[in-house]
């Protein structure tokens, strides 16, 4: 059940970073168009692009951690016998749930001292427009990729 | 004291095999901890710091440039013509792989990209014209350390954030010591293949198969001359020339697709996705490497680091800098790397009167060495993968090619000359 949800939220996730990265390509191209085009430059073309990249940084960590995409360095995990790598796998786990939640807890604080404040250049609430709001969603999912894992690994299922 | 102990559990957290990015952001939460900040907003704010600089989003740019032109079948027309140029000599085929990785490397700027590119296809081509699989692997991987010493480099965008440097200089420091690495490769690689009698001569040069795959090979080979041009004649910023070469790829893929009567949109879609994630991996660890060096710069261990150092002239400490890069390129990925390295030892660089911008070149080259030599060896990984063998096999048969990478580095890291003479014509 949750494996399906967290599937079905992974595909949107999906798709809402490649449409920021297509608002990322518009945004700049945009720049160079309206300056040259018809010689009028924009102001709101970096900031749109610098928040789009924001925002795609952390929905894309989120996905690229349910895909195990993330960099890391597991080489430790071969010279372990399989008891040995099953301790370091739940390690992992529980300081990638103690990380999501610092930072989303971080980015709640955050979001309430900057609940008035507007992004430079634009008419938008800076709290979500950048990406403190962005950052509590992925973190909360990425909570719940490590909770699914937990239930695989208890039920013996390994990575 | 305290920025040692975060480095030291840093470490630590990698060994256990925790994600880089949250390796990263546990170290700094603990460093924040250390020095007993009130606040951990610090956290998510430095981050969006270490974010929001514009030229960052030349990054996604480049990413989205380099898969779209792989999608577009670029990687054929590349190897096709480097092959075309030199299939007339023994070893012509290890040096149409390097050619075509140094082709390839004005385009990603990635190099496990490259690997992956150049490899699924030169590799197999290789061991069929009778080149061992170690040493078609080991020739693939060497070769593609230069995707991100040529222009245009993630990396050097990466270096020239954090250490506040021109890209476009660094772009254009890259080209020498790139092509300067690329050369010892191929002449190492033909050296090898006629003392073993690797590989065959296929077939003589012919001018007509060369001029019909060069056609075939110029929409991408555009690529690098329009983005360095562009920004040096003042038409574009960094960031607008990576935007206006993924824009060209975008079309190229669609119109290429078009042409072969095939839809686009899913190969488009892939790439943009692709792009995506790639950005993701990156960008969210330049994101929380930002945090942790602000913990480091709390906690003065870069001063530490200098007052340590002090005594040595520009070139015993060009030595010692080279030397634990080179470590740190054994367990780091380049990018975070990059960053870490920003962050330990600028000040050590700029207190010994070290050009930035040649600096910037030994770093990137440096970590590149890193990515084929183990414990995270991650171009050996993959060709390693592609050839069929062992990891350790494909380490023994690019010893050599390490050795010729070492060598290179000496050089471009005692000749400044080599990185800053062109950077210097621009001026």
């Amino acid at each position: 059940m949750l494996s399906r949800a967290l599937s079905g939220l992974e595909w949107a996730l999906n798709f809402f970073a490649a449409l920021l990265v297509a608002v990322i390509l518009v945004s700049v191209c945009a720049q160079v168009v309206m300056r040259y085009g018809f010689n009028n430059a924009t102001t709101w073309s970096d900031p749109i692009a610098s928040a789009a990249m924001a925002w795609l940084t952390f929905v894309a960590m989120a996905v690229a951690e349910r895909s195990d995409s993330n960099m890391s360095v597991r080489f430790t995990w071969n010279w372990v016998g399989p008891r040995g790598r099953k301790v370091l796998e739940l390690v992992v786990l529980l300081l990638t749930a103690i990380f999501a939640i610092a930072v989303s807890a971080s980015a709640w604080e955050l979001m309430e001292v900057t609940k008035t404040a507007l992004v430079e250049g634009l008419p938008i609430d800076i709290t979500w427009a950048q990406m403190y709001g962005i950052t509590l969603v992925s973190g909360a999912f990425i909570v719940l990729v490590v909770i699914e894992r937990l239930l695989k690994f208890f039920a013996g299922d390994a990575r | 004291m305290i920025g040692g102990t975060v480095l030291i559990v840093f470490i630590l957290l990698i060994l256990l095999g925790l994600p880089l990015v949250f390796a990263t952001g546990l170290s700094a939460v603990l460093g924040l901890f250390m020095l007993g900040v009130d606040s951990y907003i610090v956290l998510t704010m430095e981050t969006y710091e270490g974010l929001k600089a514009f030229p960052l989003v030349a990054i996604p740019l480049f990413l989205l440039m380099a898969n779209l032109m792989t999608v577009g079948g670029v990687t054929n027309a590349l190897v096709n013509f480097a092959n075309s140029l030199i299939g007339h000599v023994r070893g012509s085929m290890a040096i149409g792989n390097v050619t075509a990785s140094t082709l390839f490397a004005g385009i990603s700027g990635s190099c496990l990209a490259d690997t992956t590119a150049v490899g699924s296809m030169m590799i197999p081509a290789m061991v069929k014209e009778g080149y061992p699989p170690a040493f078609a692997g080991a020739v693939t991987a060497a070769a593609n350390i230069v995707g991100p010493i040529i222009p245009p480099s993630i990396l050097m965008v990466l270096y020239g954030f954090a250490a506040e440097q021109s890209i476009i200089k660094l772009f254009l420091a890259g080209i020498i010591p790139g092509l300067m690495l690329s050369v010892f490769f191929a002449a190492l690689a033909v050296y090898m293949s006629r003392k073993y009698k690797y590989g065959s001569v296929s077939h003589g040069f012919e001018l007509k198969v060369a001029v019909s795959a060069f056609v075939s090979a110029l929409p991408a080979l555009v690529i690098p001359a329009v983005i360095v041009a562009g920004v040096v004649g003042g038409v574009f910023t960094v960031t607008e020339s990576a935007g206006a070469a993924a824009a060209y790829a975008l079309l190229y893929a669609i119109v290429r697709d078009l042409m072969r009567g095939r839809q686009p949109w899913r190969d488009v879609y892939r790439a943009f996705m692709r792009t995506a994630i790639d950005t993701g991996v990156i960008m969210i660890l330049v994101g929380v490497t930002a945090v942790l060096t602000w913990v480091l710069a709390r906690s003065q261990l870069p001063q530490q680091l200098v007052a340590l150092l002090q005594g040595y002239n520009q070139w015993e400490t060009l030595l010692l800098i080279n030397i634990v890069v080179l470590i740190l390129g054994l367990f780091l990925e380049p990018a975070p790397a990059v960053l870490m390295c920003c962050a330990l030892l600028l000040p050590l660089v700029k207190s010994v009167g070290i050009d930035l911008v040649h600096f910037g070149v030994i770093l990137v080259v440096n970590l590149q060495i890193g990515v084929l030599t183990p414990p995270v060896a991650a171009s050996a990984f993959v060709t390693a993968r592609i050839a069929g063998i062992t990891l350790e096999k494909q380490i023994v048969a690019l010893l050599p090619f390490i050795a010729a990478g070492i060598v290179a580095l000496g050089i471009i890291t005692y000749i400044p000359w080599l990185s800053l003479a062109i950077p210097a014509i621009f001026d």
